[in-house]
């Protein structure tokens, strides 16, 4: 040690079985992280994967979102004749940008602040209809969507990182 | 306001990773190191910038990137301990010939790695001709010859 002192140099030692037991505890966090990713904790995964349903009415959904990405929705809709119809509450028309649907609306039209879409279909046979919805959210939050259809509603929320 | 925040949420998720991954992350060690590091530059390239190419967002990513550097420089200067916390302390791992074994595990360096310093920059064939071999905080090796 008295050899050492020859060399000018601030090293400390202590500071450094500090340093390097704070880093390993790093290590775990970020390997926790990395799984938490892969179980689907950011999205797109088994643990972001839910589904909400109600009398016929039934949406699967991802419930961690990130802002500006895209994401989906698929609902089932309950349907009779040839006319279906979805309400989505505005606060999630506000919250997200609906970039595309599939089946095209006929008409979309906002009722009382909420946004009713109307689909027609030439199949009458099947008592329900699928519409894919995407979307992005806009800003970090907590989005809670509200889907009305033939008198049942759905509500759920999701977790959207920045 | 949003691109200076993403950009220090950005700047300080990469000071911690690379200060949690310790000094030999950065040291650019081999090439595929180098590779891996123009990778992380261009996935933060998509945070920092969004879908925003702008030159007036450009100016402000950077403008905020050189800031929070002056910034941390400047609290540096003023704490020491502060300045540790950031950029650790050099390591001395090798003392007359002996490599110092705890620290070289504790730092993720071994033997072949000071031997590397060695050659490339002494010219040196054997451990027993480093006096000391001190681990800097840049991750690079620094060797004085016997």
């Amino acid at each position: 040690v008295a050899e050492h002192r020859r060399l000018q140099l601030d090293d400390d030692i202590d500071f450094q079985r500090r340093e390097s037991r704070v880093q390993r505890i790093g290590w775990w966090c970020l390997s926790a992280f990395v799984l938490a990713a892969l179980l689907g904790a950011f999205g797109s995964g088994p643990l972001s994967h839910a589904v909400a349903e109600a009398s016929g009415l039934a949406v699967e959904y991802e419930r961690f979102l990130r802002a500006d990405a895209r994401s989906l929705l698929t609902v089932e809709l309950p349907a009779s004749g040839t006319a279906a119809e979805l309400s989505i509450s505005r606060s999630y028309i506000d919250a997200v940008d609906i970039t595309r649907m599939l089946p095209e609306p006929s008409v979309s039209e906002l009722r009382e602040g909420d946004a009713v879409f109307s689909f027609e279909r030439r199949d009458t046979a099947p008592a329900s209809m699928i519409v894919r919805i995407e979307f992005k959210p806009r800003t970090m939050g907590r989005p809670t969507a509200t889907l009305r259809s033939g008198g049942a509603t759905v509500t759920f929320t999701q977790l959207t990182y920045p | 306001m949003d691109s200076v925040l993403r950009t220090a949420a950005v700047y300080g998720f990469l000071l911690v990773v690379f200060r949690i991954l310790g000094k030999r992350s950065l040291a650019q060690i081999t090439s595929f190191d180098f590779v891996l590091l123009l990778i992380v530059g261009e996935a933060t390239q998509q945070a920092l910038l969004g879908d925003d190419f702008s030159l007036t967002t450009a100016g402000i990513v950077i403008a905020t990137l050189m800031a929070l550097e002056l910034a941390l420089s400047l609290v540096k200067e003023y704490s020491p301990s502060f300045d540790r916390l950031m950029e650790s302390t050099p390591v001395i791992i090798v003392e007359n010939g002996q490599p110092l074994q705890d620290r070289l595990d504790r730092e993720r360096v071994d033997v072949s790695d000071i031997m590397q310093a060695a050659r490339e920059r002494h010219g040196i064939e054997r451990l027993d001709q480093i006096k000391y071999a001190v681990l800097e905080r840049s991750g690079g090796i620094s060797i004085i010859a016997k």
